[in-house]
């Protein structure tokens, strides 16, 4: 059951030009002159596509806050008994006394998601004899025969 | 082989490594097209391109993706700028954020004591 027949094979020489290079994103790369019916592109894509999931754990510090204890400084303000503008007089106006606290954060840890960063598909192929067309961020080679 | 750089939008966005030429683009030395890829062009210089952010947005203006690019040509939504939030919306060509109500923190003071401690000259006529 193995192939009665090949084909003849063709004349034509070897590789007359390669072109290589990289795109940034998605469009038409300008390239030298080629025969397309002669020509064929291998493309690489570059870019990624998706999403990467973090697993971990955030802490926080742990330790001790205080305020210092001692008057509260107020100002009243100034009234006009009818007679004398007293003006404004400085008061204690109360006091603060905050006892040392603790703070503590606990450790909150980071799951979920999958990873899932993948490389994007990349395919591109020549719209004409100057113009190979990508859909994304890749590298290239086209090669043309004699 | 020479190396020619084609930009977008005034930067780096092709290199081709080739035996011909390449119309349009920019001879570079051979073989450092990698370089040049995400560098703004202008009179001549090379420099560093700004990365541009920007949203898309669903039709209420939300927010449903933040991307990134160095081509104008590629920006599909409003650019992204200093303020705006995830929660931020894209409401008639302008950025409104959200309203945060913050909880009300009541100050307590002692009352006021009366006219202690001062000295008030009473005048009678």
């Amino acid at each position: 059951m193995g192939i009665a027949t090949f084909p003849a094979a063709s004349g034509g020489g070897g590789i007359k030009s390669v072109q290589r290079g990289s795109a940034a994103s998605a469009g038409n790369v300008t390239i030298t002159a080629v025969d397309i019916a002669k020509s064929f592109v291998t493309v690489f894509g570059t870019a990624s596509s998706g999403t990467v999931a973090a697993t971990g754990a955030v802490g926080g510090p742990t330790g001790t806050t205080s305020a210092t204890n001692g008057d509260l400084l107020g100002r009243n303000a100034g009234y006009n008994t009818g007679f004398v503008n007293e003006g404004a007089i400085n008061r204690v106006m109360g006091s603060v006394n905050n006892p040392s606290s603790n703070v503590t954060l606990n450790a909150v840890n980071i799951t979920g998601g999958t990873n899932n960063l993948v490389a994007a598909i990349v395919q591109g192929f020549l719209a004409n004899s100057t113009t190979l067309t990508v859909s994304g961020a890749c590298r290239y080679e086209v090669v043309e025969f004699a | 082989m020479k190396t020619f750089i084609q930009l977008k939008d005034g930067i780096g966005w092709a290199s081709v490594n080739t035996t011909g030429d390449v119309e349009g683009a920019i001879e570079v030395d051979s073989g450092s097209g990698d370089f040049y890829l995400k560098k703004k062009y202008e009179n001549g210089v090379w420099s560093e391109a700004s990365l541009i952010r920007f949203a898309e947005i669903n039709d209420e203006g939300e927010i449903i993706e933040i991307k990134r690019t160095y081509y104008s040509s590629e920006v599909t939504g409003p650019v992204m700028v200093d303020g705006v939030k995830s929660d931020s919306k894209w409401v008639d060509g302008v950025w409104v954020n959200s309203i945060r109500i913050e909880p009300v923190v009541e100050l307590v003071q002692s009352p006021v004591l009366d006219n202690e401690d001062t000295n008030v000259e009473e005048t009678q006529n």
